[in-house]
Parts: C-alpha cells; structure tokens; sequence
C-alpha cells in the first residue's frame, strides 16, 4: 500500500489572515485604550477650565470690588488649590503619553495645560502682589519630549522634577510649583525665557520676597531653599 | 509562525497520533557512531537489542570512531550480537558514511551513541517509509536526564520541537531528521551523497539533500528516543553553538534554493524559514539590547544626578501601569508560548499540566529563550575568527 499526503498549502494564507486579524485587533484595541485615555484627558481639561475660571472670577472680583481681606485669602487659597490641581493633572498627562504609541493627539492637549499654566502663573504673581499673599513662586523650564533623543537631559529634568516634588511637599502652601514647557512656542513662555534671560534647561526662576534667581541644571532642595522666602 | 503552527496544529489534532502499521519489515542497518561515550554506548546498544523489531532484519554496526575512553572495550562486551566497526577517528559524518558501505540492509537506522530508543520505535517508524518519496523518517527526541534545572528547560524544549516538527510535517517543512534515532532509504541516500563530512550538522545537511531531491521527511511521534542532553551550560552553549554553524553551513550551501518553486516546499518554506528565524533572532536581539542598553545608561545618568541632588530617583508612583499596543502583543506571545508548551507536553510527553509546572515554564519562555540570540551572536563571531569545532 503506498499513502501519498500532499502539503497542506491553505494554511499559509490563513495563518496570514489569522495573523492579520490579531494585528488589527491589537491596533484596534491600542487605539480604544488611547482614545479613552484621550478622552479622560479632555474632560478633566474641561473641568479644569471650569475651575479655572471660577479662579479668576475671584481675582477679579477681588481687584475690581475692593479690599475685602477674607475675598483676598479665599482667593489665594483658590488659586493655591488650581495650582496641585494642574500640577496633578499634568503628571498624569505625562504618564499617559509615555504608553501612547499609535497617535500624538495628547501633544495639543499638552500645549492646552501649558497655556493654562502660564496663566496661572500669571494670576499667581497679581494676587501675590496684591494680597500680600505668604508664597514665593516657582517656575520650572523644561524641554517637553527632547529626553527621547537627549538621555542626560530627560535624566537631568527627572532627578529635578523629584526635587522639585519634595520641596513642594515640604514648602505646602507657602510655595506655588509651575513647570512650563519650554519648546511649544507660546509667546508668554517666550517672553518669559527672554525677560529672565534663561537659555539652558532644565532651569528655576525662583521668584521670592526679595526678588527673583535663575538657577540652571540639578539642583537638591538643599540648593534651592535658601533662595526662597523664609515664611 | 504562531499562527502558522495553530492553524495547522488545530486541524491535524486527530491525526498528530497516526496509528499506521506497517505492513512489511524491511532489513535495517542500524549505524551507532561513538567517539569517547564508553558511558552510554552499552545502554544504547542495549534498546536496540531490546526493541521489538524482528531481530532477523536487523544488524547493527557500532562504530568506534578512534576513542581513547572504554567506548570499545564497551561494544565488545556483546560478542557476535553486533558488528564492530573499529576506524581512526575522522568525525561523525564520514564515520557514518563508511560505515554505510559495510551496511547490507535495505534501510539505514542511526541511533547517537548516547539515545536509547522505546521498544515500539524501529516497528513503527518503518510504518511512514511506505508512503510515497519518503526516504527518511525521525523520532520524537526526548530528555532523559531531567534532574537539573537546565535538563528541565531542555526537556520542555524537545518535546516543543517534536510537537512542531510533526506540525511541520503536513507542509512537507521537516528541516531535520537529527541523529538521535533517523532512518534513510539507503540506496536514495548513498545516491544523493551520503553525509557531509564538511558541515558539523550532518543530520540538517542530509536532510536538506533529501529534500532538494523533491523526496520527503516524516516524523513518528509514537517513536520516542531518550536522549542525554548536556547538564552543564558550557556543553550546552558549545552544543548550540555546533548546531548554529551547522545550520549556517547549511543555508550558504543551499542558499540558491530561496523562494525557488522547482524544489517545492524546500524552497518556498524550509529555506526561508530558516533564514528568516535567524533574521529576525538577530533583528529582535539587537531591539532587545538597545532598549537594554538605553535603560542602563538612563538609570546610571538617573542615579549619577540623583545623588548630586541627595534625592532619591526610584518611587513607586513613577512607574507606569496603563498598557499600550506593545503590552497586548506581548501578551499575545507569551499567551502563544504558553499554549505551545501546554500542546506539547500533553502531546509529545503526554504529561498533566500541574501548576508547579507553571514557574519552568515561565523561565523557559522568559529566561531559556532569550539565551538563543545570545549564541547565535556567538555564532557570528565565530564564522567572522574562523575558529573551528568538532563534534
């Protein structure tokens, strides 16, 4: 008896199809997970803009209607508590673009949380100077995504963001963090680099009772706090 | 290739356990090339005694092949049971091809010096030589030696192979018919030039020749060799390393056969698959060491910075648990791996899955198998300086 068996060819093509599908279904399911992530980032921005507005309603209020103390520290304090809010919101940014792989659509999510710091900065300095509020500010210049090429940058701006984070906890109210990215050509951020001269980066401006300092590279928070107001 | 292997492995399932019987016993040469295994020749010699293939059809032809241990003194020990074929050493591809010349037998059986095959093995194996253009046929290889924790890996790796070289049956891909336990149609096989006494795989090289003749390959999972496999991991690495250059040997030598049609599968499916596999090991081993590389350098660039700023760098809250599109395909691997292990141990070991099982398996899959692409960069190494190996 002689058996005769011919190769089973069709499973070529159907192992292509088998593995096309699971390609798709993983693009599929990467670009769901992203695009929720997407829009989780979306809705805390519009709740933040929200907040926001709330914030300045109450700068406003309190600049235009009069001295009223108790409007001026509510204030302060609101504009303290928008301040972890958006630091808080910008770290999970960040988390969130570093697993993106398949779109770049939290980029312009990014550049909406930078402006929105710039003007929270902004607003943290007018009710510094007119409340006579107790907080020295802090605006942290980095280059946003260049530590993918630049190892020692990104692990230069790593090490200072702990830093960074330490002294905040440490400092609590009496210290208002704001990390500004340097690179999204916002003209208030340019302005801002021009005015203070700062030209390397990482970069502090740290902006006390008794003036302003542009500190550049690593710093401990052993370097940093005898720069800052003793409150 | 995953998908490759389940689609066919889901519609062969029935047929993976083909009980055909022979319907005549052809006379067997059986061929045992030794050199230096006075330890386990006598046990070897001994399965073949044992094995229940008519014994009137079988003769077997031990060959010492200049060993400066007991491996004779051994083989004499059965008298006129066996022939002795006592020959200065010259490796074990032209040992075995003239020993060839001595064989009388319609079919050639070669066993290593160091496998003992199941009493069934010969019997059924002659099974597939009735099939039409099959001229060799192989054994599921198995370890026998299953103590240490690389016998382990190496155990659960033959019995991968097997199940995918039975897989690989049914799209006439068989790559190798290995020196453990083989059997050759002798007169097709001297015709084609017996063993390649140039290339340290003769088994892959011979099988390649087989198949560029258009004949085939068949494997019989029901025929089980236990083979020693090395318990140590320099003879492992040494081993492999054999069996890379082997195979580059072998590529270079048949590489006009690429994506040729007039050699059929051969060259639509073994050969590329052979070069692709070796490609795409390098392509995912350099990956691998970039990332390697680039995280070492961030976390020494971390730690230098980290310790001029007296702060710490390493914080549970910095690590980062949302998956992305990498995490599912890695999942999706690791979820193949360990289907292709369960298939394999309950189809070739015919073993229950136990959940202490499940700890080798995840070092097979994450340890054991990244060491691949680290010998075959030793590989290259060694085809660039030249050095040479013997068996």
């Amino acid at each position: 008896m002689v058996i005769e068996n011919k190769p089973q060819k069709d499973v070529f093509w159907k192992a292509l199809i088998f593995t096309a599908v699971i390609f798709l279904l993983g693009v599929f399911m990467g670009y769901v997970l992203e695009e929720k992530r997407l829009n989780d980032v979306q809705e805390e921005f519009e709740q933040l803009i929200i907040d926001w507005g709330d914030v300045r309603t109450q700068a406003a209020y309190y600049q235009t209607l009069g001295d009223d103390p108790a409007v001026c520290e509510r204030a302060v304090d609101e504009n303290l508590n928008f301040g972890d809010r958006i630091y808080y919101s910008g770290l999970r940014l960040e988390e969130y673009e570093e697993a993106n792989r398949l779109t770049d659509r939290l980029q312009f999510e990014k550049q909406k949380h930078n402006m929105l710091r710039t003007e929270f900065y902004i607003n943290s300095l007018v009710l510094r100077e007119k409340c006579d509020a107790q907080y020295d500010v802090v605006v942290y210049f980095y280059m946003d995504n260049a530590g993918d090429f630049d190892l020692d940058l990104n692990a230069r701006q790593n090490v200072l963001s702990v830093v960074l984070e330490d002294l905040k906890e440490q400092k609590g109210p009496e210290l208002v963090l704001i990390p500004l990215a340097a690179n999204m050509d916002i003209s208030v951020v340019n302005i801002l680099l021009d005015t203070y001269g700062v030209e390397e980066f990482p970069s502090l401006l740290l902006l006390s009772d008794s003036g302003y300092e542009v500190v550049s590279g690593v710093q401990g928070v052993g370097d940093i706090e005898p720069l800052l107001s003793p409150f | 290739m995953s998908s490759l292997f389940l689609i066919l492995f889901f519609k062969n399932r029935n047929l993976m356990d083909d009980p055909r019987k022979a319907t005549r016993f052809p006379t067997l040469s059986v061929l045992i090339p030794a050199w230096n295994e006075g330890e386990t020749i006598a046990d070897t010699i001994r399965a073949v005694l044992d094995s229940d293939y008519p014994q009137d059809k079988i003769e077997i032809i031990a060959i010492n092949d200049g060993s400066t241990d007991n491996t004779l003194a051994e083989m004499k020990k059965f008298g006129n049971k066996i022939k002795i074929f006592d020959k200065p050493n010259s490796g074990k591809a032209d040992s075995m091809n003239q020993a060839m010349k001595l064989a009388k037998h319609e079919y050639l059986a070669v066993i290593d010096a160091d496998s003992y095959p199941v009493k069934n093995a010969l019997r059924d194996m002659v099974a597939y030589l009735e099939e039409k253009d099959v001229v060799a046929v192989t054994s599921a290889i198995l370890v026998k030696n299953r103590k240490k924790l690389i016998e382990k890996m190496q155990a659960i790796e033959y019995a991968v192979i097997a199940w995918s070289r039975k897989l690989l049956q049914y799209i006439e891909g068989i790559y190798v018919a290995p020196g453990p336990l083989s059997i050759y149609h002798k007169k097709s096989f001297i015709s084609y030039g017996g063993f390649d006494t140039n290339n340290l795989t003769e088994d892959i090289e011979a099988t390649w020749k087989i198949l560029s003749h258009n004949k085939k390959v068949r494997i019989d999972l029901r025929a089980k060799v236990y083979t020693t496999a090395p318990s140590k991991f320099r003879v492992w690495w040494k081993q492999r390393l054999r069996w890379n250059l082997g195979g580059f040997q072998t590529m270079w030598k048949y590489k006009k056969l690429f994506f040729n049609p007039s050699y059929g599968m051969m060259g639509l499916f073994v050969v590329p698959f052979f070069i692709f596999t070796f490609a795409l090991s390098l392509l995912g081993f350099m990956v691998f060491a970039f990332v390697l590389v680039r995280n070492l350098t961030k976390t020494y660039l971390l730690s230098s910075y980290a310790g001029a700023a007296d702060t710490g760098f390493l914080r549970l809250d910095y690590l980062n648990f949302n998956p992305n599109v990498f995490a599912f395909f890695a999942a999706i691997l690791v979820f193949l791996g360990l289907l292709y292990l369960v298939f394999s141990q309950r189809y070739i070991e015919k073993t229950k899955i136990l959940p202490r099982s499940y700890p080798i398996f995840a070092i097979y899959l994450l340890i054991y198998l990244t060491l691949y692409p680290l010998v075959l960069i030793h590989t290259l190494y060694r085809m660039i300086s030249g050095k040479k190996l013997r068996w």
